[in-house]
């Protein structure tokens, strides 16, 4: 037998007994796990350096802890700005519910000329308290009828500004909670006079002549 | 035959067949696991060395290039690993077998086969470790001269005479075991 040959005695020393089943199936499951996240046992897939991986997980846990900061900031401030308006907001709810019609404007029939003259106020009086389409149609009738108080201008001209609850002239105020629900105009003792339908609050209805040069307020009959 | 299923079976692993890769490793497990054991001699050792050589055979699978037999590359996969497992154990603070028993003549009963196998670990530990390695690839793993100094790295004729001076240092270990080295040229 040559030197280069195998030598069977030290071949048998050297025989190691074959490894168990339970240890065979560990060591080979534990190489394919450890080589499963390995890129480089897949050609055709690249290969990703471990830290850019790691530092990319770390850029995704601090974008998502970010947001969710972000979120919860404006979530806050929201329900804060929201909490710090719910007076307000609840006032002006309450506001609309006390004077539901405090929005619509007073009804104007226009000019009826001078007022000293019963027929005049009597058909004012019943142009105020008429319903809003019969005001309306009879208001140019009365306007005309009383032409000779041109002066006075356009019908509208002593309308409230705000919806009814302040009249523009002479800064009359309706008592609170009431409200002009219907006006018009003509003259009174020689002077420029608006006289309005005044609801209060109660619901009870006045008729009311606010009076020009000196500014004053007086009940009608 | 076999060096044929194995062809077969690497080329599947290449592509990122775990079925294949994982019947290579399994039908390789002893020859690594043997390489390992009589490289490293103690058995924890070698058990940790064959994991290693394992994990390394699945992450480096596409290195394999089929020049060489698929059993030849395990066992030079297996061989680094057996190397590195002795020099991090020549690191650790405690001596590897320093109560270990000397050889006795075998005889031919089981009790003597079992221990005939002690003895050959209680030999190892005399034979340097790149000795041992050109001996457990020859006579172990049948490779020839070429094989193994491409294994080690190493020239054809370094790799005859560790061969024989390894050889020689187990006879005289191992008592009359007669080895054929021994019988026929001794170039201790």
């Amino acid at each position: 037998m040559a030197d280069d040959d195998r030598d069977p005695q030290v071949a048998q020393w050297l025989e190691v007994d074959p490894l168990d089943d339970v240890t065979r199936r560990r060591l080979v499951s534990n190489a394919l796990r450890e080589s499963a996240g390995d890129d480089s046992a897949r050609p055709a897939a690249p290969v990703a350096p471990v830290a850019p991986a790691r530092s990319s997980h770390a850029w995704q846990w601090l974008t998502a802890a970010a947001v969710i900061v972000v979120v919860l900031v404006v979530g806050l401030a929201l329900l804060t700005a929201g909490g710090g308006n719910d007076e307000e907001q609840a006032t002006k709810s309450d506001r609309a519910a006390l004077s539901p019609k405090a929005a619509e404007p007073a009804r104007d029939v226009g000019n009826f000329g001078d007022l000293d003259v019963p027929a005049n106020l009597a058909r004012l009086r019943s142009a105020l308290e008429a319903p809003a389409a019969d005001a309306r149609s009879s208001a140019p009738q009365t306007a005309a009828s009383g032409a000779n108080d041109s002066q006075f201008g356009a019908t509208s001209e002593a309308a409230p500004a705000n919806g009814g609850s302040e009249l523009q002239l002479c800064g009359v105020t309706a008592p609170d909670g009431g409200r002009v629900v219907a006006q018009g105009t003509g003259t009174i003792e020689g002077r420029r006079a608006t006289v309005v339908v005044l609801e209060a609050a109660d619901g009870t209805r006045t008729l009311e002549a606010v009076l020009e040069g000196p500014c004053e307020v007086r009940e009608l009959p | 035959m076999r060096d044929e299923d194995d062809r077969a079976l690497a080329a599947r692993a290449v592509t990122g067949d775990r079925r294949a890769l994982e019947l290579l490793l399994d039908r390789h497990a002893d020859r690594i696991h043997a390489v390992c054991r009589r490289i490293v001699a103690h058995p924890e050792d070698a058990l940790d060395a064959t994991q290693e050589a394992m994990i390394a055979i699945a992450r480096g699978i596409t290195r394999f290039d089929g020049r060489a037999a698929f059993s030849t590359w395990c066992y030079r996969v297996a061989t680094n690993a057996a190397l590195d497992e002795l020099r991090r154990t020549r690191r650790r603070p405690v001596p590897a077998h320093p109560d270990a028993p000397e050889p006795v003549a075998a005889g031919s009963g089981p009790d003597d086969v079992v221990a005939a196998r002690l003895d050959v670990d209680a030999a190892l530990q005399h034979v340097p470790e790149e000795f041992r390695a050109a001996v457990v690839l020859r006579d172990l793993c049948d490779l020839d001269y070429a094989e193994i100094a491409d294994v080690l790295d190493i020239p054809p004729g370094t790799v005859r005479s560790r061969i024989s001076r390894g050889r020689a240092i187990l006879v005289e270990r191992l008592g009359n075991q007669h080895p054929a080295s021994e019988r026929l040229n001794h170039d201790g």
